[in-house]
């Protein structure tokens, strides 16, 4: 074979080749088509192994004529690979169209209860202000629930919160507050102190939309020197602002406790209507959210604290009335009727 | 309690100030005004004398005509259209201007008053028709009221609401305070006004010795205490004779009724008109009907007395009760400070009288008041305690109003002489203050000449400077006012709580973290579907599973569902499952964290404090946490949907295990066929035990027999479906699983989070599959895989249950195939290795379930 035969085969072969690889419409028999002319017994394959039958001079331009000629057929090769997977995959893909705009499969997600959130939030408000939490028994003795807190036994408030009693013998009741918490802490710890204690209390009352023979209560007490009832201030001011996340005023207004003198109600500007008065504030623009006060001397004697080195306040709130107003639910029967049309819009 | 602002305006004075500024004052003072209600007509000025001055035809309406008034001398008269036919040139008539509140008379509806155009015609204001003002008892029927009709000259822009008789008052409900009952009263709250103000309380306009009064002929000349001196520190009767009953003088009525108080008659409402006056409860019996004539007593009842009260009710009397009899016979005239007795009252006849005022103890009145079940105006005020030094003022005051409206018209009412017995001499209370108390406390300064300044006008008087203050306490504070403390309180109200800057406490760091296994045992149930349940803690008494020998139960239960403290969630989960089922849902997921209350026979021994108090209760009151699952689990428009079974339930409460880093080694599961009587709610043949993997210490069970699953102090709960029987007698209306789960005692079990390296040798994974004969007793997997891990070698880490195999439920064989991974920290574990571990487990199961294995 001389050069010219030997370059026209070439030619030919790879016009063939490149002809053939045009035509071809699938990958597999572009794949046979590798196969036939670069595979191993390929024809171009065959013919660039029978170079070392040429002559010698001719050989090193054979030699690149083969190469070119094999780079060609690869080339387009790729290029129709490269063409026919694409082609494929977007026709696939057409197929595989479906109604994206159809609901997602959800997996089933649980909804926490309204007053769990807000008692975690309570919580977290107050670890912030560097409050540990504090537990005690529901299941009570009069003492911790009323002689401790400087509510003797012909104390008036005794009668006005109707408390349960038990068949665990006369002087065991049902708490009627978590102040009983308070008692337990200052009995067992020496101050400085700074607890809140969430809790369930019971309480003799009719059902109604507004009452409910057992309720909540978050039960806070900080005991240092020097503590204040400017600090009382603050500190329940920025608790308020926090839960509510808004900076409402709050006034604090004289009440009565047994157990704390000087003795607040905390009432916050109505966050609903800022104050200008609406249906939840009953016009008045001012809400009552929680009672508070300075420890009075004689629990702090009571407890083995002496009351001319330490000072302290105290405080209490209703879970569920919080509850009520920042959710804007208007019965307290919701909350224990778990009814999951109410659970799940928390 | 209810005070009329135009009453209160007679004790101190009030110009100035309107019904709402005293009430916020009030309510910053420490006694809340919960609201202020309007008596009589609700108008508000401008509302002027004015002068017709011309009147012409309206030119678009025939009925209307347009007058220009005047409404002061020399100035520009206004143009006002009028409907009403009786206007003529020259009258005096009530002019409301614009900004003016009067009542529409078709409707009783508020009318604003405005400057509008009528039919095209400016109207700067309206002549006004008595009606229109709420006059309703005025000769002028029809049409506006002429304030000139028989000759009077009112001065033209006076105020017409001062000029005319309109009986307007102001009513604040004041919120009672339990240690404040001397500002049960229109006195007290006016010294607090009066304090609260700055302004001086008015004196007294009337005196019992300017009344002209002939002798008492009545022999009746004696109060007698019997009983204890702390029962009744002071008593004082007083006869009153020539006494016609009949309806009550105006003033009296009126300020009655518009404090909601029934009006009875002159004489009862007399008694009741000084008792909100000076917070004073009096009583009045008919002499004629007191037995003996002589002289009444005070004691205590006897067991077994009776009385029938005013409302006609017989009541039974108890020896706690004091009584008020007549001395000779011994009848009983009325319980003491709770009601009188309905046949001593005073009725149409009576024509004289005995008046008590008296001071009772207000415990023993606050007693007698529950167990008879009997509240009352003056039960309420001697319950917060009655001052005896004054009582002898409010006994004139009433004799004052009753001799002066209450007389026979033929001969003025005779007056007796005061009968006191017991002393109204109050030991006076002097209460030092330190200066640098009020700092540390309070956080500002007040000095001492502010003190007095505060304190002096509520009737204390304050000696002394800088840091020693001594305060006089009035008579009628000494029950609340005791203590320095005390008087820091009453310094810091009457300074305003506003005047003390709000500061923080010094920052500090929480001594603990809030404990966590709560918050990670919500998300991980949530996360897993459920939702959060609260659910009450006190349960029917009939409670299905409650054990009556350890139950705690309430006394005084508001209802026989309200009587049980629970011990157990599950009951009010299931509950909870049939309401949503009720209401349309079908599938309900909750779970709920809580307490369970039990006897606790440990602990039941009376443990004593330091101050000798009862510092234990007797009861054991364990957190749980439980869950109810009914009906489906996911659910997508394109899939099936997930059967719910016992072990979808198993593997949540597996999860919520591993989330609470409880290391599962130390547990053991077991059937729980043979506990079926514990628990009505469980399937026996569906449910398992969640134990600690060690022996049980005994449980000391007291007096009681039967049980809770929870009372081994290794249970740490359960998982089950829920008993057939139990979920069709709660309407459950699919099948139903439950868990519940000692949550304290698994708090105990959580290990601390360690990190142990990832293992690099390569996994290998062999399946062992052992055929059992199940003639007598079937094997379960918690046997197979106990026995597993003890032959496994140190190289197991894993061991999964691939099938367990009956060819039918009556099928005397079954095969179990497990699937087991070796794998060794950093290098391959060794085939014959692992053979060796394979013929090692082989034999302890061959050992000890008589497994077989197939070659
Ligand atoms: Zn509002």
């Amino acid at each position: 074979m001389d050069a010219k035969e030997f370059e026209n085969k070439i030619d030919g072969l790879v016009s063939a080749a490149l002809s053939a690889i045009e035509s071809t419409a699938s990958l597999d028999g572009l794949e046979n088509l590798r196969l036939q002319y670069l595979g191993r017994e390929g024809e171009l394959t065959v013919i660039l192994r029978g170079l070392a039958s040429l002559d010698k001079a001719f050989r090193p331009t054979a030699g690149q004529l083969g190469n070119q000629a094999k780079q060609k057929i690869e080339q387009s090769h790729e290029g129709k690979r490269k063409y026919l997977y694409e082609a494929g995959l977007t026709e696939r893909m057409a197929r595989e169209a479906i109604d994206v705009t159809a609901p997602g499969a959800r997996y089933p997600i649980g909804h926490v209860h309204p007053l769990s959130q807000i008692s975690s939030e309570i919580i977290s408000i107050f670890y912030s202000m560097g409050f540990s939490v504090a537990d005690g028994p529901e299941v009570e003795t009069d003492y911790y629930n009323f002689d401790a807190l400087n509510t003797p036994a012909s104390h008036p408030a005794r009668d006005e919160q109707d408390t349960f009693y038990t068949n665990m013998g006369p002087s065991v009741l049902l708490r009627s507050q978590t102040s009983t918490v308070q008692i337990r802490v200052m009995e067992n710890n020496k101050p400085p102190l700074r607890i809140i204690a969430p809790g369930r209390v019971y309480r003799n009352e009719e059902v109604n939309a507004r009452k409910y023979p057992l309720f909540h209560q978050v039960e806070g007490l900080l005991i240092d020197r020097d503590v204040t009832f400017g600090q009382l201030k603050g500190t329940l001011s920025a608790f308020i602002q926090a839960l509510f996340k808004k900076p409402l005023k709050v006034r604090f207004r004289p009440d009565f406790f047994p157990f704390t003198e000087p003795s607040a109600e905390l009432d916050s500007e109505c966050p609903f209507c800022n104050g200008k008065g609406c249906k939840t504030c009953g016009g008045r623009g001012w809400l009552e959210l929680l009672g508070c006060g300075m420890v009075d001397p004689n629990v702090l004697k009571g407890v083995g604290i002496d009351p001319e080195e330490f000072s302290g306040f105290a405080f209490g709130m209703g879970l569920e009335r919080l509850a009520m107003l920042k959710y804007d639910i208007n019965d307290i029967r919701n909350f224990y009727t778990n009814d999951l049309r109410f659970l799940e819009q928390f | 309690m209810k005070l009329s602002f135009d009453w209160l305006s007679e004790f101190v004075d009030l110009s100035g100030l309107t019904a709402h500024q005293v009430a916020e004052k009030l309510t910053m003072g420490a006694f809340e005004v919960e609201e202020v209600t309007l008596v009589g007509p609700d108008l508000t000025g401008p509302i002027v004398v004015g002068e017709i001055l011309e009147i012409t035809q309206h030119p678009n309406a025939d009925k209307i005509r347009l007058t220009k008034t005047r409404i002061k001398v020399g100035a520009e008269p206004l143009d006002i259209v009028c409907g009403a036919g009786n206007i003529e040139v020259g009258q005096l008539i009530p002019v409301a201007l614009a900004g003016a509140k009067v009542i529409n008379r078709h409707d009783g509806s508020p009318l604003l008053i405005k400057a509008s155009a009528i039919r095209g015609v400016q109207s700067n204001g309206m002549l006004c028709s008595p009606p229109e003002l709420g006059i309703t008892d005025s000769a002028t029927k029809d049409g506006i009221l002429i304030l000139n009709a028989n000759g009077e000259k009112p001065e033209l822009g006076s105020d017409i609401l001062q000029l005319l008789p309109i009986q307007r008052d102001f009513i604040l409900h004041v919120e009672p305070r339990s240690n404040r009952g001397d500002a049960l009263s229109v006195m007290g709250l006016a010294r607090e006004v009066a304090a609260l103000f700055g302004r001086p309380l008015k004196p007294a306009t009337w005196s019992l010795s300017e009344l002209k009064t002939d002798a008492t002929k009545s022999k009746f000349n004696n109060v007698v205490i019997e009983s204890a001196p702390e029962d009744c520190p002071f008593i004082t009767l007083r006869v009153l004779e020539g006494i016609k009953i009949g309806p009550s003088h105006p003033l009296i009525s009126t300020r009655l009724t518009a404090i909601g108080m029934r009006t009875v008659n002159n004489v009862v409402d007399i008694t009741n008109y000084v008792m909100h006056e000076l917070g004073q409860p009096l009583h009045a019996y008919d002499l004629k009907k007191i037995k003996n004539e002589a002289a009444l007593t005070v004691r205590r009842a006897k067991a077994g007395e009776t009385i029938t009260t005013i409302d006609a009710k017989e009541r039974k009397l108890t020896e706690e009760m004091l009584v008020i009899a007549d001395g000779d016979t011994d009848t009983i005239v009325g319980v003491a400070g709770v009601m009188g007795g309905k046949d001593s009252e005073i009725d149409d006849q009576s024509d004289a009288l005995v008046l008590e005022a008296a001071c009772f103890a207000p415990a023993v009145v606050r007693r007698a008041s529950r167990l008879l079940g009997l509240s009352s105006d003056a039960s309420l005020r001697f319950e917060r305690g009655i001052d005896p030094a004054s009582v002898r003022h409010a006994a004139n005051r009433a004799a004052y109003l009753i001799a002066k409206y209450c007389g026979n018209e033929a001969s003025t009412a005779s007056l007796g002489p005061l009968l006191a017995a017991g002393s109204d001499q109050v030991s006076a209370a002097k209460v030092p203050l330190r200066s640098s108390q009020i700092k540390r406390l309070l956080g500002i300064e007040i000095s001492a000449e502010r003190v007095a300044e505060l304190l002096t006008p509520l009737g204390f008087s304050v000696s002394g400077a800088g840091e020693q203050i001594e305060v006089m306490v009035p008579s009628f504070r000494i029950n609340d006012v005791k203590r320095e403390i005390d008087l820091i309180e009453e310094v810091c109200r009457l300074n305003g709580y506003d005047q003390i800057t709000a500061c923080m406490p010094a920052a500090t760091l929480a001594v603990a973290m809030p404990d966590d296994t709560l918050q990670l045992a919500r998300n991980c149930l949530t996360g897993q579907g459920l939702s959060e349940a609260w659910l009450s803690s006190l349960v029917p008494i009939d409670q299905e599973g409650a054990s009556m020998d350890l139950a705690v139960q309430v006394l005084n239960p508001l209802s026989k569902d309200h009587q049980l403290m629970r011990q157990s969630l599950i009951p009010g989960l299931i509950n909870a499952c049939s309401y949503n089922q009720d209401h349309g849902r079908k599938d309900v997921w909750l779970f709920e964290h809580g307490r369970v209350y039990f006897k606790d026979f440990e602990n039941a021994a009376d443990n004593h404090g330091k101050s000798g108090n009862k510092i234990t209760t007797g009861v054991k009151e364990n957190n749980h946490l439980a869950g109810l699952i009914c009906g489906q689990s996911f659910k997508a428009f394109n899939k099936e949907a997930l059967a719910v079974d016992f072990y979808l339930v198993k593997g949540m409460v597996e999860n919520l295990l591993s989330v609470l880093d409880i290391d599962e080694r130390k547990l053991a599961w077991h059937g729980l066929s043979n506990h079926e009587d514990l628990y009505p709610w469980l399937h026996p043949y569906r449910s398992a035990l969640l134990t600690l993997n060690r022996p049980a210490k005994p449980a000391n069970k007291g007096a009681g027999k039967s049980s809770s699953l929870f009372e081994s102090n290794i249970t740490l709960g359960y998982v089950g479906q829920l008993h057939p029987r139990f979920a069709d007698s709660k309407d459950v209306r699919d099948q139903a699983f439950i868990f519940e789960l000692d949550l304290d005692r698994l708090k105990k079990e959580r290990k601390a989070k360690k990190f142990t390296g990832i293992a690099t040798g390569p996994e290998m994974v062999r399946d062992i599959t052992a055929d059992f004969d199940v003639t007598d007793k079937e094997v379960l997997y918690e046997q197979l895989s106990k026995l597993i891990w003890k032959a496994g070698g140190s190289n197991l880490q894993m061991v999964e249950l691939v099938s367990i195999y009956k060819a039918s439920p009556e099928s005397k064989r079954s095969a179990i195939t497990c699937r087991l991974t070796f794998q060794h920290a950093n290098e391959p574990v060794a085939n014959e290795e692992i053979d060796k571990v394979l013929g090692g487990i082989r034999e302890s199961l061959s050992r000890d379930l008589a497994a077989s294995f197939r070659l």
